[in-house]
């Protein structure tokens, strides 16, 4: 067993609910564990989370949009998880073609912010970017 | 006066003991910094009616540690799943037993031994000691991840941030 390096070259593509998407364009993956009380507040205002409770974040640009976040989360009523399974899949930087997938098995998200890109002469790209906080299992494989 | 000409970070090493580590070496960037709760070491109108507050020691401070790794380190480069923070099959980093940096579901344990080897323009090597072994002083308090598919993105980047209580060792 010898330790080493992972590096990962670009992001093939991010599933939600077995709904897979291509055009992404940037994948970012927070996970936010503050530990010191004095910096975290009491709970997480609407998202039920308790002090101290680690959540991730991920934020999904796509070159334009796409539909693999199906349209429940603009239900008006309430915060309706986005998705239940969120898959995202790298290509590693080996030359071999491998893959590494990071499934995110989640017990409760909300997409907390929706923002489309500008669409203005010389922009390189109209992006749609989506902000998923979530809590519950990542698996890496 | 030692003027100290710093070239590239050789190492990282994070665990238990120096016998007991990994030898983190894919690494981008690393930084400390000093943060003050107070933002400084007293407030302006504390100086001028010297005044100390009760209860609030001007020396309450901490280094915030940022680590940023060519996207992550394996305990065990057969096993993706062997992130080095992370237990089961990740690198432990306190006496007490199955402790691992990143605790997914509770208060993280202190790291014992964090060690930052940096190589100077001549070659000679500095280290950085922020714990040897070191009780209750150095936690991973961040773990954040990118990746780009744009032309021209040079790395795909796990960054790690940290808080140390201590001072260098």
């Amino acid at each position: 067993m010898a330790e080493g390096g992972i590096r990962l070259k670009n992001i093939a593509s991010v599933a939600a609910n077995a709904v897979t998407a291509e055009n992404i364009l940037s994948f970012k993956e927070e996970h936010v564990m503050n530990m010191a009380p004095q910096f975290v507040p009491n709970t997480f205002q609407g998202v039920d989370m308790l002090q101290r409770s680690k959540w991730r974040e991920l934020t999904i640009v796509m070159d334009s949009e796409n539909d693999v976040f199906d349209l429940n989360f603009f239900a008006a009523a309430a915060n309706v998880a986005v998705a239940t399974t969120i898959v995202a899949t790298f290509d590693v930087a080996d030359g071999l073609g491998t893959t590494e997938t990071w499934t995110y098995e989640i017990s409760k998200s909300w997409v907390t912010r929706k923002e489309f890109g500008r669409i203005e002469d010389g922009a390189r790209r109209n992006t749609t970017e989506y902000h998923v906080l979530m809590y519950g299992t990542k698996l890496i494989a | 006066m030692v003027e100290l000409v710093f070239d590239k970070v050789n190492s990282v090493k994070i665990g238990l003991t120096a016998a007991n580590c990994v030898t983190i070496t894919n690494v981008l960037a690393f930084a400390d910094r000093i943060v003050s709760v107070e933002d400084a070491m007293v407030r302006p109108y504390s100086v001028i009616n010297d005044y100390n507050p009760s209860g609030v020691h001007q020396s309450h401070k901490y280094r915030e540690l940022l680590l940023v790794l060519d996207t992550d380190w394996l305990k065990d480069t057969t096993d993706p799943a062997s992130r080095w923070a992370y237990g089961a099959t990740g690198q432990p980093i306190n006496a007490a037993a199955n402790k691992f940096a990143i605790d997914e579901d509770g208060d993280n344990t202190a790291i014992e031994y964090f060690v930052v080897a940096i190589r100077g323009h001549d070659g000679a090597e500095t280290t950085r000691k922020y714990a040897d072994v070191t009780t209750n002083t150095l936690w991973c308090v961040g773990e954040t991840s990118e990746f780009s598919n744009e032309d021209g993105t040079p790395h795909q980047t796990v960054t790690f941030r940290f808080i140390c209580l201590g001072d260098l060792i």
